[in-house]
């Protein structure tokens, strides 16, 4: 048995956006605190705190979670990725991002970040959605302005600006 | 809730949790060896969806048995005449395991639950652990006649999905490691959900008759054969609540009980 900790303290090593983090925690750290005030990253944003409203959402290796609903200690060996990791290094935008600037698909804005994370994750893994599926992916969740279409929208042209890419490649 | 200096009620946020004692066992063996020595209470993590909601009510574990090690928590099988999915298979990873098609309409039924984002790491194990009424496998599995293997590292006991719900609260822990769906009867499972949280009923049909659960977001599942002439007329007077009554929901369960005939034709 792996016995982590009893003291309430853990070391953690993964990887934040590409870049590799060592960090002594609570074991009680909440992921969305640990990103947001230990390492300062605040593009994830924390709203319904329950995991329900998808605003804290980044990837685990590739998978989206809600940060708001898991602990720093399952990062372990992890590559997290947040908004701030989602662009590429040179300042290339995701095709998701240049989608949703070009369409507008945001109001406030405070749901993006997560929309943005869990969208892309799952462009990943089905890169060729039909409108049935997009739908179903940007219901999981909250935009609070309610500017659902916009985004289903923004996910449908990125999805055929990867396609284009993939055929030119 | 917590009460503050100020006499005012404020929610509770996992970000105030003091610090627990964390293990991550390997075997039933490391499993009994933590829950000898882990301060109480115990609490078991998985796919960390239901848990946060339990903090947020106030839970404060002085120690977290992390189950990402534990073996043959995941996957579906055949076996001994029986579907057994193990307690960590999350929605997702269930309804892509071909193994589910033992079980007509069962895929298309756990298809339903959840949203995108969490159906990739929610458990079948916190689902039913959670007890909470507004979870549905616990409708889905109870109608189906389904046992839950639970151990405490020395020994496993089975009980039946739908008794976990009369489990106490304060009752040592125990880990539910598998569920077994028998298939006898070659059952066939028909969920209609589209009246929730008001109602939701499952029916199956094996070769031996029909059997429904009916549920609502705030009643857990009543489960009976579904044999009468007049079903659902002995509905339990809990499932008379201020968002339905219960004449409405016997009403709403035969006519979907209808339908759910018809399409298990």
């Amino acid at each position: 048995m792996t016995k982590i900790s009893t003291d309430g303290r853990i070391v953690l090593t993964c990887n934040v956006n590409g870049a590799p983090v060592e960090a002594e925690l609570p074991t009680a750290r909440v992921l969305a605190d640990f990103l947001r005030d230990d390492l300062g990253l605040q593009g994830t944003k924390v709203s319904c705190g329950r995991g329900v409203c998808g605003a804290c959402t980044v990837t685990l290796d590739g998978v989206p979670r809600a940060a708001c609903q898991a602990f720093a200690f399952e990062a372990e060996g992890a590559d997290v990725r947040t908004i701030e990791g989602l662009a590429d290094a040179d300042g290339t935008l995701h095709a998701l991002q240049t989608a949703f600037q070009a369409r507008s698909a945001f109001q406030c804005g405070f749901c993006t970040s997560g929309m943005l994370m869990l969208l892309s994750a799952k462009l990943a893994e089905t890169p060729r959605p039909d409108r049935a599926q997009v739908v179903h992916w940007v219901s999981a969740n909250i935009c609070r302005c309610t500017g659902y279409a916009l985004i289903v929208e923004a996910v449908e042209e990125a999805a055929r600006t990867l396609a284009a890419q993939e055929a030119a490649e | 809730m917590e009460r503050t200096e100020h006499d005012t009620l404020v929610a509770t946020t996992q970000s105030g949790l003091p610090p627990f004692a964390l293990y991550r066992p390997d075997s039933r063996e490391s499993l009994q060896t933590a829950l000898a020595e882990a301060p109480e209470p115990v609490a078991f993590y998985a796919g960390g969806t239901d848990i946060f909601a339990a903090f947020r009510e106030g839970l404060r574990p002085g120690s977290l048995i992390w189950l990402a090690s534990y073996p043959d928590l995941d996957g579906i099988v055949i076996a001994d005449g029986s579907l057994r999915l193990g307690a960590g298979v999350t929605h997702d990873a269930a309804c892509s395991d071909p193994a589910l098609d033992a079980v007509p309409g069962l895929r298309a039924a756990w298809e339903k639950i959840a949203t995108a984002r969490i159906r990739r790491h929610a458990t079948l194990g916190g689902n039913l652990m959670a007890r909470r009424e507004r979870y549905e496998l616990s409708i889905l599995l109870g109608a189906l006649g389904a046992m839950a293997l639970l151990t405490d590292g020395t020994g496993s006991t089975r009980t039946a999905v739908n008794d976990l719900w009369d489990r106490p609260s304060d009752a040592p822990p125990v880990l539910l490691e598998r569920v077994e769906i028998p298939l006898t009867g070659t059952p066939r499972i028909d969920y209609a959900r589209d009246l929730r949280p008001l109602m939701t009923q499952a029916l199956v049909r094996r070769d031996d008759g029909d059997t429904v659960a009916v549920a609502t977001q705030w009643v857990r599942p009543w489960i009976t054969p579904a044999t009468s002439t007049t079903p659902l007329a002995d509905l339990p007077a809990a499932f008379d609540t201020p968002e339905a009554s219960r004449d409405w929901i016997s009403a709403a369960g035969r006519a979907l009980l209808s339908r759910q005939r018809d399409r298990l034709a």
